[in-house]
């Protein structure tokens, strides 16, 4: 269906405009009258609608936004400089290059012990040995349940309705903790502790599994996992109030770390 | 990045549809029309004009058609076939000034500005009024009707050769 301009004269992508509710007010309520009035109007729209539902189905928001966020995503990090870029450009400079020649070692350490700890996921072969430093940040580990084994997921990996994921986390040392996800439509799971109003005591060395597996259900858009940990005690719901708004964003203050592990949801190819 | 995925999932519910008709009915791919209007999306998003939009229909409409303009030259580059694909947008069943349509828009590629392609597939294609098309583009009308004098006098030397 592309003809430009049906018989009522209205061009199609007027009447499309019209559908999404941009056009003039005196326009919007011209074709409104029309559709009423006017058979090949109501005829067109009718014919735009089947269009559009047809195309929503094969198309669904779900996979396509989350596909659209991906990209954003990569085009935001190629136009980031990388931290060891970064690092270069810095070190190009003659006098600053001297300084980090003085401070290499200590500046080493830190970024080593940084990418240990500040990964929400770990490399599918590092994250066994990874060895904590003090002061080091609580870290969240995904894993979906796969053929003959475990897939470790990556922040931003798309996933489905129906996988199965396993959550660990690595208290850093911090007592008390909790961990839930949000899905794109803000519905909240907690997976640890499962019930009550209170953080729960966390196992403080290592990598701990949480007893049961979650299984994604089939709302759209994102599934974003939060592991909030600290030396104190607090409540839950303390913790719902301020979620950091940018994926993957680690914070740290007031004793609490809060670390974000999103997940896009996709629909499955029929 | 400046933007939400809630935000994104509602301006895709919102005007998804009308990019992914518009990526279809210039593309003839279901799988390309979905990725370019992925990356219409993408585009329009980061654009510096999307804040200041009245209708941000009008822009992503824009942004649709040259993105999948470009995809269209960029195919021609490598395969001088893949031209037809102006020959598949006027069927049959097409009115007359369609075949004028096709045939501006073949020879289009190369020659003229990307924002002239876009304004002659709103006008011919379409069928935009020269005014609909300025408010389109943010170009007065004198201006829209200059450049596709422009364009059809190129295609008249053509012709002659």
């Amino acid at each position: 269906m592309d003809p430009g301009r049906p018989d009522s004269g209205i061009p199609l992508w007027k009447l499309e405009r019209y559908l999404i509710g941009e056009l003039p007010p005196a326009e919007m309520e011209r074709i409104s009258g029309l559709e009423g009035s006017d058979a090949s109007v109501a005829g067109w729209l009718r014919a735009l609608r089947a269009e559009h539902a047809d195309l929503q189905a094969s198309h669904p928001t779900g996979r396509m936004a989350g596909r659209i966020w991906n990209k954003l995503k990569m085009a935001d990090a190629r136009r980031r400089p990388s931290r060891s870029r970064r690092i270069a450009r810095f070190a190009s400079a003659p006098a600053f290059a001297l300084l980090l020649a003085l401070i290499f070692v200590p500046v080493r350490t830190l970024f080593k012990g940084a990418e240990g700890q500040g990964r929400m996921g770990p490399q599918p072969d590092a994250a066994e040995d990874v060895t904590r430093l003090k002061g080091s940040l609580p870290a969240l580990y995904l894993y979906r349940k796969a053929v003959g084994g475990a897939e470790a997921l990556r922040p931003g990996n798309p996933v489905h309705a129906g996988d199965l994921i396993q959550v660990y986390y690595d208290a850093a040392g911090r007592k008390y903790g909790a961990i839930f996800s949000r899905d794109g439509e803000g519905k909240v799971t907690w997976h640890l502790p499962e019930r009550g109003s209170q953080a729960s005591p966390l196992s403080s060395s290592g990598k701990i599994a949480l007893p049961s597996a979650f299984e994604l259900d089939d709302s759209p858009g994102r599934e974003d996992f939060h592991f909030v940990a600290s030396d104190r005690p607090f409540p839950l719901d303390s913790i719902l109030e301020t979620p950091p708004r940018k994926p993957g964003m680690i914070t740290a203050h007031a004793g609490i770390s809060r670390t974000v592990f999103p997940l896009i949801k996709e629909a499955r190819n029929p | 990045m400046g933007i939400d995925y809630a935000e994104i999932t509602a301006l895709y519910e919102r005007y998804g549809k009308m990019v992914l008709r518009r990526c279809r009915q210039l593309l003839r791919d279901e799988a390309m029309a979905e990725d370019a209007a992925q990356n219409v999306f993408v585009l329009f998003i980061t654009h510096s004009e999307r804040l200041h939009a009245e209708y941000p229909s009008s822009l992503l409409n824009r942004i649709a058609t040259n993105h999948c303009l470009n995809l269209i030259r960029d195919a021609q580059r490598g395969d001088p076939a893949a031209s037809d694909w102006l020959r598949e947008v006027a069927t049959s069943e097409d009115p007359a000034p369609r075949f004028e349509a096709r045939s501006v828009l073949k020879r289009l590629f190369g020659l003229h500005e990307e924002s002239t392609r876009t304004m002659a597939v709103l006008h011919l294609l379409d069928g935009m009024t020269l005014e609909e098309v300025a408010e389109e583009t943010g170009m007065s009308v004198s201006g829209v009707r200059k450049r596709l004098r422009g364009l059809r006098r190129s295609l008249i030397e053509l012709e002659g050769k």
